[in-house]
């Protein structure tokens, strides 16, 4: 447990399930809200959710994140 | 009536009685429907209408059952085979019986199809019809084959019939109990395999799935691992926990993932590994509280091809529970599985989750120890909308594929939100009651619902907060 890469690999796995569920979350609101909503109406739900900074700082974690998660499974796995 | 009906009522072992109070109950619909008492095994010989069911317990039809019948297959083409809600004479008034939708595990443990199951023609004609080798159960034995061999079972969630009596007794007990065990063997074969350990004349019948191989599995077990006072002695849940299961359990290809938080006593980690040996993982939670991020920590250090969330306040009373919940979890397409938990006191704290108009709660939550529930639910395994991470069992794969355990949502519906999870993404979950254990619940941890995990859930799922497919009930068990 007090291996460092350890640590972070298990860091970096933690926050790409936390990824995982939020993009879940997404689809799923998403989901209802098309299943309730007329299309312009949807659009403009979509269009909100693409701009928000949750978005936004998703759309810009989640590419490092799988890049530092390769490359630490790559070297655990030597 | 001249020429071919569309709809032949076929009454099984009526008298002429209840076949006439059965007639006159089609007087509406007689341009559509046509009625014969006969032994099931004659059928072929005098229908040519497209549809045809089999009437196994007297009673009557609600007013215009067969036009609503006849309706639904007219709008739903691709069903072969339906079934309905019904309602149960109860002197002059009429108690509901209300059924889930076609749930083809629960079929193997129940023949809760009722008592008017009709099937389009040209499905009969393509599982062969009736089976006379199996008296007594020819029916259970129809549904079963014609079920897998549906392209959809349809369910009318409607009580188009009232019946007045038990089903008519077609055979003596013993040679019922044979053909019913017979049928079961059949559909077991049918569909994966399996094992028939008891039948039962009140239609409840014990088979269980078998695992599939020795898949390694992993008990995770998020705890503070201090001592504390227990019934006013010093003892530690924990502790009891991981006895129970190094004790009781049958299955043995099995390791235990603690996830110990920084204050986890010294003692309680010696005697951890003095119970558990070598299956014992240990990983050190140092941040604040969060159920759902500790699990998900106990995962990334497991080793299993599936994992077993556990709670430490809980303990086994049924030995061959890992197996029970494994089975079901080896499904095709299973996403979870999940056990029958009682309070210390004996009474039934979980038997699957019911989400029932925007409430989330547990199934059979107070009931008496050996209550059955409606339709005798909480004692079969069964389809079920969620379970309780208490104690659920789920292939790591859809664990991840699912993002574990919602961080947002650390004390309170991460459970709710996972089993939402796993079913969005397609996946079945099963309950068992062959998995028995207590749960002490919140006994280790502050219950105190949060309002932001309220909106997280709630925001989330919305509509997927009221699913009545598996449990149709308003309530959680059955009214006092």
């Amino acid at each position: 447990m007090t291996d460092p890469q350890r640590e972070e690999l298990l860091d970096v796995q933690m926050r790409q399930l936390a990824l995982v569920d939020r993009i879940i979350g997404l689809e799923a609101e998403v989901a209802h809200l098309k299943a309730g909503k007329g299309g312009a109406e949807f659009r403009s739900e979509i269009k909100a959710i693409k701009s928000s900074a949750t978005w936004r700082a998703g759309r810009i974690i989640i590419g490092p994140l799988a890049a530092v998660s390769r490359v630490l499974g790559a070297k655990s796995k030597k | 009536m001249t020429g071919s009906p569309a709809l032949q009522y076929i009454l099984t072992g009526f008298d002429d009685a209840a076949s006439s109070r059965f007639s006159a109950s089609v007087a509406g619909d007689t341009d559509k429907a046509r009625v014969t008492s006969m032994s099931v095994s004659q059928w072929g010989t005098v229908t040519d209408a497209e549809f045809v069911c089999f009437v196994k317990s007297p009673g009557t039809l609600a007013p215009h059952a067969t036009s609503a019948i006849l309706a639904y297959f007219a709008s739903h083409p691709d069903v072969d085979m339906l079934f309905t809600d019904e309602s149960k004479a109860d002197g002059r008034a009429s108690t509901p019986v209300l059924k889930p939708i076609y749930a083809p595990e629960r079929l193997r443990t129940q023949d809760y199809l009722g008592d008017l199951v009709v099937y389009r023609s040209s499905l009969l004609d393509a599982v062969g019809g009736v089976d006379d080798s199996l008296p007594g159960a020819e029916l259970y034995d129809l549904e079963m084959r014609a079920s897998l061999a549906a392209r959809v079972v349809g369910h009318i969630d409607a009580p188009l019939f009232r019946r007045t009596a038990g089903p008519a007794r077609l055979a003596d007990d013993a040679t019922i109990k044979a053909s019913t065990r017979s049928a079961l063997e059949r559909r077991l074969a049918a569909t994966g395999g399996g094992e028939v350990i008891a039948v039962g004349l009140d239609g409840v019948h014990d088979t269980r799935r078998v695992v599939d191989g020795a898949p390694l599995v992993s008990l995770v077990i998020p705890s503070r691992g201090v001592f504390s006072d227990i019934n006013g002695e010093r003892g530690c849940y924990l502790l009891d926990c991981v006895r129970s299961v190094m004790e009781k359990s049958t299955y043995s290809n099995f390791e235990i993932v603690v996830v110990l938080d920084s204050v986890a006593d010294p003692a309680v980690i010696d005697e951890l590994h003095r119970v558990v040996g070598d299956r014992l993982v240990l990983a050190e939670w140092s941040k604040p509280f969060n159920f759902s991020d500790k699990i998900n920590l106990g995962v990334l250090n497991a080793s299993g091809e599936y994992v077993l969330m556990l709670n430490d306040d809980t303990t086994v009373i049924s030995p061959g529970w890992i197996e029970a919940l494994l089975a079901l979890a080896q499904r095709p397409g299973a996403g979870m599985s999940g056990a029958l938990l009682f309070f210390g006191d004996g009474s039934i704290q979980h038997a699957g989750h019911h989400y029932f108009e925007d409430d989330a709660s547990h199934i059979g939550l107070d009931a008496a120890h050996d209550e059955v529930g409606p339709l005798s639910g909480y004692r079969v395994e069964r389809e079920v909308s969620g379970v309780t991470a208490a104690c659920a069992l789920m292939p790591v794969r859809v664990f991840h594929e699912v993002g574990g355990l919602s961080n947002l949502l650390p004390g309170n519906f991460n459970d709710v939100d996972l089993c939402m999870k796993v079913g969005f993404l397609g996946y079945d979950i099963y309950f068992t009651p062959h998995a028995q254990l207590y749960h002490y619940e919140s006994k280790t941890r502050d219950a105190s619902v949060h309002g932001f995990e309220v909106d997280v859930v709630w925001t989330r799922w919305g509509p997927g907060m009221h699913d009545p497919r598996f449990w149709p009930y308003p309530h959680n068990r059955t009214p006092d």
